[in-house]
């Protein structure tokens, strides 16, 4: 074995000169790196290389999950992307249907839909604020953070708990939409828009942003196809790309939605792109809420599974109990993949079963760990002060990228 | 062994008074303690929060700064093992000395003579002013962090490019008082006009500096949090660090009661001319204050409005906007000091 | 165009089944990894979405995951690329303290690095998992383990974890 193809942290294998750069370590303790470490060559103020060294909250989230029940998978993938966590079970889950074979009724992918669409907008609010403390805005971040509550406690009301939901499960999803969540809901989305005026008062249209962020980690439409960068700041590099439109999930083929795109791919763009997708989801919830078909809110398969006393639950409260089949699943052999558009971007899942009562190999990719070439290709020329700019507008959450 | 003198004895505790506790000592640790509290309740109302309310529930928390300071001085202290031991200690209280030592020269009310009197106390306090931010440097590099060092660098940069500006606002008042007194200067603006309308672009320019200088948002570029953990005080703990941070708040009381001597019209509306303690110091000083205390506000309602600029940015405006107004400001002095007396 | 006959002229092992979303060309021959996967990125196949191993008793099989952000009709499409290698046998050593470990050699595909930029990140971490070296990748460092992961390959079934250590001052 060659010991030169390889080494675990070979510092000096770097083809820059360590004499003539600062070398900085920001992270893992830093209030500007999350939980990872950014090494970075600085030349004066620019910076020459960058080398993100990731894997600080590596949760072994793939080992876990090949070694546990199908179904414990969910709240294995769900811890790994907080803000994100709807999307997380919804790739998961959707991936073990197309193994079982199972169709989930129009109205569980209606409810899969608005879900989705209300943790989005808490995502990327999520986004938008962490990008505001990087700044140095402490308001938008506050604000931001607020401004999540009403879209948290619309998900407590309808699938129980305010983060990790585990509301999808195969085959539906455990709850159905409670009395009254309608108008709550109707409130909260006039609420928000009011409150995105406010937004683009103090944040998007301040002349500090705007002189932080134009111009600043641009990465063009082919750079961003090559590098395969995902979501909203691959859309904001001028990519008309979303999977929610061209590997249609859930009920989105039959939602009418728009997505945005940007043309310059800087990281005022990709925060324009945040703001203009919070809209477009305030459009779908409404269009969802409209349009929700009645019906159960199960597959037949794992209704039939039902025993008598989790039946009569599920007429009387709406709520589905989890049947043993749930534990016992053992999907057939074979190998299925699945996109999901999380708010951060895409979710990629890939399962292979082998029949058995564990997945056989459990792989999956996050947004986060796609869109890690924003540092290593687009800070670089730029100036220190740049890299918390690009670092806060692709919307990097290091424990989703490490997984 | 005679009678001691009683007038000698007044005349000593009135010195005292002065130099401890108004406009001393005291009154800086009181502002410093409010402002401080004042700039996170401002900023907690803006962002939907309460802001302090831990300590002192029932004043809104106005003892959490105290708190705060207590907390400083009874922590541990660690120096580093590579820093340069005596410049680490001495640095941050020695800018916190000159910063406070300027307020000596800057008076509060006509009958101010306290230890100095003199006929060039702007000059004077400007000359410590500007020594401050020296200190700050030798707080970043005696850290022996890569941080602390940045962050000296970008004072460093922001030092050279603002200090031209600052001391060419303040050339064109010296220029329209014909004076480097700060008392006759507010005696010409009580006879006349406050130098605000007088020149309205050395106000402004003044204003920026004052931002600038005191780390205020836009410009909290030395301890950018998100880039240089906390800039200069990086390595700092305890009691060195509360000095560190109390000396910006210090040199925004400094630049406030300068801005409201120069530019607000020091004690005016009060034009009672009467050299006693209460007429000429008391009561005078506490308009000047209240009107410094209005301008800190101002600027510390910065925070909850702007996030920070970038060091090029903030560079490149002081050597050009910022420059260009301050020359603009000592032409505009010139000219009316020419055109209408 | 009809993806499964424009697949099938790159290669003869194409599996298809639609319902799964699963596309999958299954290389035979290491050196002609290469050449398909250049004909597939002049098909449209621009960006990795996913670089991964499968640990199977005797070989590895390694799969890149390839889609589409250029042409519209392939936006749709996952494809795997899959090659599996045998795997080495492994070896027995003793450290200086005698205790004897079982030491797995690591297996060496080619990288599709050179074809596909966006797999620099998802190689890196499918090497330290499985012990998969792409040859011809430019940074093959550890991306994720620490150091006393070395060597282990932690993502192949036959991983055993020892309890750590309790360190105690």
């Amino acid at each position: 074995m060659n010991e030169k193809v390889y080494n675990i942290d070979d510092l000096q294998n770097i083809n820059v000169d360590g004499e003539k750069y600062i070398i900085l370590q920001i992270g893992p303790s830093h209030p500007g790196s999350g939980h990872m470490r950014i090494k970075v060559w600085l030349d004066g103020d620019i910076i020459v290389k960058v080398d993100p060294d990731i894997g600080f909250v590596h949760r072994t989230s793939e080992w876990l999950s090949e070694r546990r029940e199908w179904i414990k998978a969910v709240p294995i993938v769900e811890r790994i992307m907080l803000p994100d966590t709807v999307h997380a079970n919804l790739a998961y889950v959707l991936t073990v249907e197309k193994l079982l074979g199972i169709e989930p009724p129009p109205r569980a992918q209606y409810l899969r839909s608005l879900v989705a669409e209300i943790n989005r907008i808490t995502s990327h609010l999520y986004g938008i604020g962490i990008f505001g403390i990087f700044l140095g805005s402490s308001t938008v971040y506050m604000w931001a953070f607020g401004d999540r509550e009403p879209f948290i406690d619309l998900m407590e009301m309808l699938t129980g708990a305010r983060i990790t939901t585990s509301y999808i499960i195969p085959g539906g999803v455990r709850w159905d939409l409670p009395n009254g969540f309608k108008e709550r809901a109707e409130t909260v989305l006039q609420y928000m828009e009011r409150r995105l005026k406010d937004y683009e008062d103090i944040w998007v249209k301040n002349p500090v942003v705007q002189a932080r962020t134009i111009n600043v980690g641009t990465l063009k439409k082919e750079d961003a196809i090559a590098l395969g960068v995902v979501g909203p700041n691959l859309r904001a590099s001028g990519v008309y790309y979303d999977t929610r439109k061209h590997q249609p999930y859930a009920a989105y083929s039959n939602i009418d939605f728009e997505v945005p795109t940007m043309k310059n791919g800087d990281s005022y763009d990709r925060l324009l792109i945040r703001v203009e997708e919070i809209k477009q989801s305030i459009r779908m919830i409404r269009q969802i809420l409209k349009d929700i078909p009645e019906g159960k809110i199960v597959a037949d398969q794992i209704y039939n599974q039902l025993n008598p006393v989790m039946k009569k639950n599920y007429e009387e409260k709406k709520r589905v109990m989890f049947p043993a089949f749930m534990i016992h699943m053992r999907p057939p052999a074979g190998e299925a993949a699945a996109k999901v558009e999380a708010g951060r971007g895409e979710i990629f899942f890939y399962i292979k079963s082998t029949g058995d009562k564990y997945p056989y190999r459990f792989r999956w990719v996050t947004p986060s760990f796609r869109n890690l070439p924003y540092f290593t290709h687009v800070a670089v020329g730029h100036r220190l002060a740049d890299l918390p700019t690009i670092y806060g507008s692709i919307d990097y959450f290091p424990p989703e990228a490490d997984r | 062994m005679g009678i001691i003198p009683i007038p000698l004895i007044i005349w000593l505790i009135e010195d005292l008074l002065y130099l401890i506790i108004f406009p001393g000592l005291v009154t800086i640790l009181v502002i410093v303690i409010v402002i401080i509290w004042l700039e996170r309740k401002i900023a907690a109302k803006v962002q939907m929060r309460f802001g302090p309310l831990w300590v002192s529930k029932k004043i809104g928390g106005a003892l959490q700064s105290l708190a705060d300071l207590l907390r400083y001085s009874f922590q541990e202290v660690i120096i580093p093992e590579k820093a340069d031991k005596l410049a680490f200690i001495l640095a941050p209280g020695l800018m916190f000395a000159f910063a406070t030592i300027a307020l000596i020269f800057i008076p509060v009310g006509p009958y101010y003579s306290v230890l100095f009197p003199s006929y060039y106390t702007i000059l004077f306090s400007l000359a410590l002013i500007i020594i401050t931010p020296i200190f700050a440097i030798t707080v970043g590099w005696a850290s022996d962090n890569k941080f602390s060092f940045i962050g000296a660098l970008r004072e460093g940069f922001l030092l050279i490019s603002y200090e031209v500006p600052f001391l060419l606002s303040v050339v064109s008042m010296i220029i329209i008082f014909r004076t480097y007194d700060y008392i006759s200067a507010v005696q010409s603006q009580l006879s006349f006009l406050p130098g605000i309308i007088l020149n309205p672009l050395a106000a402004l320019t003044m204003l920026i500096v004052m931002i600038r200088t005191t780390g205020r948002f836009p410009f909290d570029i030395t301890e950018a949090d998100s880039e240089l953990v906390l800039g200069l005080y990086t390595e700092y703990s305890a009691l060195f660090f509360g000095v560190g941070m109390a000396t910006p708040y210090v040199e925004l009381y400094n630049f406030s009661l300068i801005f409201s001597l120069l530019f607000l019209g020091g004690w005016w509306p009060f034009t009672l001319n009467v050299m006693n303690p209460i007429y000429g110091l008391i009561l005078p000083g506490i308009i000047v204050v209240i009107k410094a205390f209005i301008v800190m506000a101002i600027l510390v309602f910065l925070r909850a409005v702007y996030p920070r600029y970038r060091l090029d940015q903030a560079v490149r405006s002081g050597w050009s906007y910022v420059l260009l107004l301050s020359v603009l400001s000592v032409i505009l002095s010139v000219g009316e000091v020419v055109f209408l007396r | 165009m009809n993806i499964k006959d424009e697949l099938s002229k790159i290669s003869t092992n194409v599996v298809i089944e639609e319902k799964k979303a699963n596309y999958k060309i299954v290389v035979d021959d290491l050196s002609k990894l290469i050449d398909i996967a250049n004909s597939l990125k002049n098909l449209g196949f621009d960006h990795v979405v996913s670089v991964t191993g499968i640990d199977y008793p005797d070989k590895i099989e390694v799969v890149w995951h390839v889609s589409s952000y250029s042409v519209d009709n392939l936006k749709g499409i996952n494809l795997a690329l899959s090659v599996a290698v045998k795997k080495p046998e492994p070896i027995k050593q003793s450290d200086p303290q005698g205790n004897i470990y079982i030491k797995r050699p690591p297996v060496t595909v080619p990288s599709l690095v050179s074809v596909w930029p966006s797999g620099i990140f998802n190689e890196r971490e499918a090497f330290e998992m499985f012990g998969i070296i792409f040859e011809g990748h430019p940074d093959l460092r550890y991306l994720m383990l620490p150091e006393d992961f070395y060597e282990t390959w932690p993502m192949r079934k036959d991983f055993t974890y020892q309890r750590a250590k309790v360190f105690i001052e």
